[in-house]
């Protein structure tokens, strides 16, 4: 990994764009990693803009908060458009087809049909966010699955704990199916 | 005289790396330091605080009170103190507002406590859930007459556990009212933090002895609590040693007022602690504080790998205020800068003593000072 990575997550309130920031860094710490995680949001509970912040680091974590992102996670076309000038050139966006309808940038793009999954799974689209960590522990240079799985499995409250693992498990299984068909 | 004792106990938590919000490790600080007693009542962006106290505090056998308001809160933490138990409260700026005269009351009385406030952007309600740091003047002068409490200003989620832990021994050894100076942009951070198998905690001399003078002029009296068996008066109009009212006799007011305020600055090497980076062979210096000296560092590291001769004064400890460090800092500097979420509170102080020219940038709009903002000044000064 390198010396830091900057990953920025957004989309609109209700979305799970916080908890995926903290279940995130959580995993960040299991792997014994600096972590810092930070959020913005409006005061209204559902619908207005909203962002997670994890910075993950090999030594101390100066400054908090990303500057420049290596990895965006995009959950709505608005924050797509909004955090794209922030990105590192070489940076990846992952993003969910649901909601975002990218642009040609020059970055390197991730299609996670996150909500759509969790729709088809579930029968609703809570868990997309779920979905979305999953796929973001096959990237080269993050967090782990074992990871991922171990900080969900300590962060989730136990009436969610199953549909959560099983979310996670389906973000896995998209990216290697991917893979496997390429 | 006897003193405050020192003693290592077990930490809140067994030994380990945790990953926690600034305002759940300033409950777990506390919690460390031997907190006793929560009285409070919510406000964003501090509320964290108080929700796991509520959760913790009983585990621990101690008491967690929501009071009606904050008048009540400061007033019920001071009664638990005198009762011998290490108590706190958190609040933020509305509710630092409000219990002022109750600060004062616990400076007077020689109250032991610790007051964790979470800045967010002021003055009145301003912006609940936005980053401010606006209650630095009110922390010192906030409360009528000459009340000099001590000022703390943590800069990470670890440093919520620590020098929330500090806090309380500060307030035990000075007896005296510690605030905590955090912000909102720290409380709500999520950082891993290492809490250690033990812990350094100072427990306030209890007596028997008279619990208002000293014979050193800059003294810490014991201070036994109701219920330990001496009879004890407690006022906030002018008293002798033995707590008795002499609200005419100038002397004693004298004595009392004076005292109070050398057993702080008498003892400023003892309290006052300060980070600095790079400030060797500095020709620009900055001088900043909580969450903005991480900004301050990130753009001062950024600039040395340029050869540019920048460096960092940190402070961590507000009250007293490090005039002399900053004198002598000053004088040998072409230039020093300060950057402040607030219209330049801490930079009047610097300016006092300042033998440099000094560039205070100042933001007040609810978000943090971008380590990019802090490089661009530099660049100009450096031009």
């Amino acid at each position: 990994m390198r010396e830091i990575i900057q990953i920025r997550l957004a989309g609109f309130g209700g979305q799970g764009v916080v908890l995926a920031g903290m279940l995130l860094a959580a995993a960040g710490v299991k792997e014994g990693l600096e972590v810092a995680n930070s959020n913005s949001y409006g005061a209204q509970a559902r619908g207005s803009a909203c962002k997670a912040e994890v910075v993950l680091g090999k030594r101390p974590i100066i400054f908090p908060h990303v500057l420049t992102s290596d990895i965006l996670i995009a959950f709505s076309h608005e924050a797509y458009g909004l955090f794209l000038p922030d990105m590192a050139p070489e940076g990846t966006i992952l993003y969910d087809p649901y909601h975002v309808s990218p642009g040609e940038t020059g970055h390197a793009y991730v299609e996670v049909p996150a909500t759509q999954t969790a729709l088809d799974t579930f029968g609703t689209p809570q868990s997309a966010n779920i979905v979305m960590l999953g796929a973001l522990t096959e990237l080269p240079e993050t967090i782990s699955g074992k990871s991922m799985t171990e900080a969900v499995r300590e962060n989730s409250p136990r009436r969610f704990l199953e549909a959560n693992l099983k979310a996670l498990a389906l973000g896995i299984a998209l990216m290697k199916n991917r893979k496997g068909s390429d | 005289m006897s003193e405050a004792t020192t003693q290592q106990v077990t930490a809140s938590l067994p030994e380990g790396r945790y990953f926690f919000s600034g305002n759940e490790a300033v409950a777990e600080g506390a919690l460390s330091a031997g907190c006793r007693f929560y009285g409070g009542y919510p406000i964003t962006p501090s509320s964290e605080i108080m929700e796991r106290m509520a959760a913790r505090l009983p585990e621990r056998g101690g008491v967690f009170i929501q009071m009606e308001d904050e008048i009540a809160s400061i007033a019920s933490v001071i009664g638990a103190s005198w009762a011998g138990a290490k108590a706190m409260t958190a609040t933020s700026g509305p509710g630092i507002s409000l219990m002022q005269e109750g600060i004062g009351y616990a400076v007077f009385t020689e109250t032991p406590c610790v007051i964790v406030d979470i800045q967010r952007a002021g003055p009145s309600t301003g912006q609940a859930t936005k980053v401010g740091s606006g209650d630095i003047m009110q922390a010192k002068w906030g409360s009528h007459g000459d009340a000099l409490p001590i000022a703390l200003s943590p800069w990470s989620v670890q440093e919520m556990f620590d020098l929330t832990l500090q806090a309380f021994n500060l307030a035990e050894r000075f007896r005296v009212p510690v605030y905590l100076m955090g912000e909102e942009a720290t409380a709500h951070l999520r950082e891993g933090i290492r809490v250690p198998e033990r812990v350094e905690v100072v427990e306030r001399n209890r007596g028997p002895g008279d619990p208002f003078g000293t014979d050193e002029p800059d003294g810490v009296p014991p201070m036994p609590a109701f219920g330990d068996g001496q009879k004890l008066l407690v006022t906030g109009s002018t008293h002798d040693r033995r707590g008795f009212r002499k609200t005419d006799d100038p002397e004693t007011h004298r004595v009392l007022v004076e005292r109070l305020h050398k057993k702080i600055l008498n003892h400023a090497a003892e309290i006052i602690q300060m980070e600095a980076y790079h400030l060797e062979d500095a020709r620009v210096g900055i001088v900043a504080y909580g969450f903005t000296a991480r900004s301050a560092l990130f753009a001062v590291n950024r600039l040395r790998k340029e050869g540019l001769p920048v460096g960092l004064l940190r402070l961590k400890t507000l009250w007293p205020f490090p005039y002399e460090t900053v004198e002598a800092l000053t004088g040998s500097l072409a230039h020093c800068l300060t950057f402040e979420m607030n219209m330049g509170q801490v930079s009047g102080e610097i300016q006092k003593v300042c033998r440099c020219p000094l560039s205070v940038t100042t933001q007040v709009n609810g978000t943090i000072i971008s380590p990019l903002t802090i490089e661009r000044k530099i660049r100009e000064v450096l031009s």
